[in-house]
């Protein structure tokens, strides 16, 4: 998946789990601060963003750091999504060798 | 449980209550102040207290006692009288629970205060208690100075600062001396002061110290809110008791909680169901690595067989549930807390609901059905009798004696026991009579919130509701009958309530109808009106940083999904 649409779809995420409808700058990030998430639905849109992406986080997800702004949190997701399919090609190589 | 722990205070005594003996319990002089003393001299280095937000290393107890030395003074140079009620504001900390212990060194009653609760409701808590004192952490300093009832406010700072005072000659409270003052729905009717004494908190403690084998180096872990029973008598008061650590959170924070387990390797971990089932819906946060985490303990709210098998299978976690209420100081049942698997599964996962487990040592437990006690596998009114039971409800005495019938303490919940193989009870609650909602575990009054919307002007008829929902297991909702020619609206309603009810208790979603269905009897028909907010069951509500006094529906998980597929 392309980051591109991985960040419009954190900040689709974003936006519809806070109730808001910011955007970002041109060029820029925004801080997840700004959509005045609560830990539970800070939570609600972590579990958003694993059926949105398709994706299941771990526990790297507890260095806050990841998921501090859309750009990162679509650049957590972006290599999650990567080393997921790493994972499905040494699989197969695994199953063809 | 060691002797040193428990000292000659716990040997052979019997506790008198209603003419019943209930084995052994806390003598005279024993007090959970006396246990920290005790502590103080015998262990003083091991840790007792941490505070995760300030990242301060951990409060010892020998250091801590130190510290409520220096409280009690300040409290004594206020003039402090022994009884005397002193109001405690304040989010979790350790600031928090010292400002308990020195009030009850001191000989007062400490009247624990949630930071959640609008001002006008604490000021009438205040003001009900006649409190004379009022602690309070900096974040609530401007709802303390709306408490115009009390002597004197200080900030848990202040109390802090040396005083040339000093504490000694206090003579220790009696066992039956109250303690604490807890703010609870009541087994009907509008929120009452459940007083606890002395003897009723230490027992408490002292079984939930025994239950869990808590003892120096066993780490607990407080998510839950210190002004209600749970987080302040079981995570703090068990654990001082046994001489064990508490790692205080400010509250429950999902993506920090497994992190926090771990660096503070927590053995013991406090919830209420709801939020074991957010843990279990994001199992990857866990990570893969062993946890030192030996169980959760779970009570406040039924928890469902869905719930526990997701729990053990995602999470590999065992829970440990409990019953109980603020009028039998904390818990009364719990399940064991070390099973053979089979008979864990049997008890948790197979029966029609999970069970909260046999009595605990100096409460006995029944269940009442026609006037009387009645056999296992027979459903009814859950009674409790024994040294846990409360001395009753502060300034009313009316409620006093409806909740206490033939000795034993109606709880207004509904349950019935099954044997083990020697014939003990274990407890299940299938139900309840009292007209409350469990929000998070938290217990809201509909009959409080039934008056609350019908003293809004425009309204006629008006009901509370309490429906199913996926996030807090049970969620607010209003149903109004607007009087004739009246224009009052939906944040109408929603503004009145926010003004004299913490965002707990505030319905979620309201709606208009010409009629209020009833029963022949004139009770409302509550289960009928939660069958119309059944589509919102997925919604996370949250109070709107724009404005306090809305709250804002959260999409569901189910719309969520679809949304986005």
């Amino acid at each position: 998946m392309k980051t591109d649409n991985l960040t419009a779809r954190v900040l689709d995420s974003a936006n519809r789990v806070a109730g808001t409808n910011l955007s970002l700058p041109p060029d820029g990030d925004l801080p997840l601060e700004a959509f005045g998430f609560d830990s539970l639905t800070f939570f609600a849109f972590v579990l958003d963003l694993e059926r949105s992406c398709g994706i299941k986080f771990d526990d790297t997800l507890l260095n806050h750091e990841h998921l501090r702004s859309i750009c990162s949190a679509a650049a957590l997701i972006h290599s999650l999504c990567a080393a997921s399919e790493a994972g499905n090609r040494e699989g197969v190589r695994n199953q063809l060798s | 449980m060691s002797d040193l722990i428990l000292g000659n205070d716990w040997v052979g005594q019997v506790h008198q209550a209603e003419g019943e003996r209930f084995g052994v319990g806390p003598a005279d002089r024993a007090t959970i102040v006396g246990a920290l003393a005790r502590h103080a001299r015998a262990i003083p280095d091991a840790a007792f207290l941490t505070d995760t937000t300030n990242g301060a290393p951990a409060l010892a107890f020998a250091a801590a006692h130190r510290e409520v030395q220096c409280r009690v003074a300040w409290l004594l140079q206020l003039g402090l009288s022994r009884g005397d009620r002193v109001g405690i504001l304040g989010r979790n900390s350790i600031d928090f629970v010292l400002a308990v212990l020195a009030t009850l060194e001191a000989g007062g009653v400490a009247v624990p205060l949630s930071p959640a609760d609008p001002a006008t409701r604490i000021a009438s808590h205040v003001e009900f208690t006649e409190a004379r004192f009022l602690l309070f952490d900096a974040e609530t300093e401007a709802v303390a100075a709306t408490c115009r009832t009390i002597e004197r406010a200080c900030s848990f700072n202040e109390i802090a600062m040396p005083v040339t005072a000093s504490p000694a000659g206090i003579a220790p409270p009696r066992p039956t001396d109250a303690a604490l003052i807890f703010f609870t729905s009541g087994t009907t009717g509008a929120p009452k002061a459940v007083v606890q004494s002395h003897c009723a908190v230490v027992q408490n403690a002292f079984s939930l110290a025994t239950h869990h084998r808590i003892r120096t180096g066993v780490r607990l872990l407080c998510v839950l809110p210190l002004h209600h029973v749970n987080g302040l008598e079981f995570t703090i008061f068990a654990a001082l008791l046994g001489g064990g650590h508490t790692i205080i959170e400010r509250g429950f924070e999902p993506l920090r909680f497994w992190k926090t387990v771990r660096d503070c390797d927590i053995h013991i971990v406090s919830v209420v169901p709801n939020l074991l089932r957010l843990l279990a819906q994001c199992p990857g946060l866990r990570g893969g690595q062993p946890l030192p985490l030996h169980y959760a303990v779970s009570a406040a709210a039924p928890l469902s067989t869905a719930t526990a098998q997701q729990v053990q299978s995602r999470l590999g976690l065992r829970i440990v549930q409990g019953y109980g209420l603020s009028e039998v100081t904390n818990f009364s049942c719990l399940m064991p807390a070390e099973m053979q698997r089979d008979d864990y599964e049997r008890w948790m996962f197979y029966g029609r609901r999970p069970s909260v487990g046999p009595s605990l040592p100096g409460q006995e437990i029944a269940i009442w059905r026609d006037s009387g006690p009645a056999g296992h596998e027979v459903e009814g009114e859950i009674v409790i009798r024994g040294h846990c039971v409360m001395s009753g409800y502060l300034h009313n005495a009316a409620a006093t004696t409806e909740a206490f019938r033939d000795g034993w303490f109606h709880t207004g919940d509904l349950g019935y026991s099954l044997p083990d193989a020697s014939g003990r009870g274990f407890f299940h609650v299938c139900g309840r009579q009292r007209e409350v909602a469990k929000r998070s575990g938290e217990i809201v009054s509909l009959l409080e919130l039934d008056e609350i919307l019908a003293s809004l002007s425009g309204v006629a008829d008006a009901a509370s509701v309490a429906f199913a929902n996926t996030w807090v297991d049970e969620e607010i909702a209003a149903v109004i009958v607007r009087q004739p020619n009246s224009t009052v609206t939906e944040q109408d309603v929603a503004d009145h309530c926010r003004s004299v009810l913490p965002f707990s208790a505030v319905p979620k979603s309201i709606e208009f109808v010409d009629e209020i269905p009833r029963t022949a009897s004139g009770k409302i028909r509550r289960h009928a009106l939660a069958q119309r907010f059944a589509g919102i069951r997925e919604q996370l509500f949250r109070e709107t940083t724009a404005r306090r006094g809305a709250s804002k529906p959260v999409p569901g998980r189910e719309k969520l999904t679809s949304s986005n597929a």
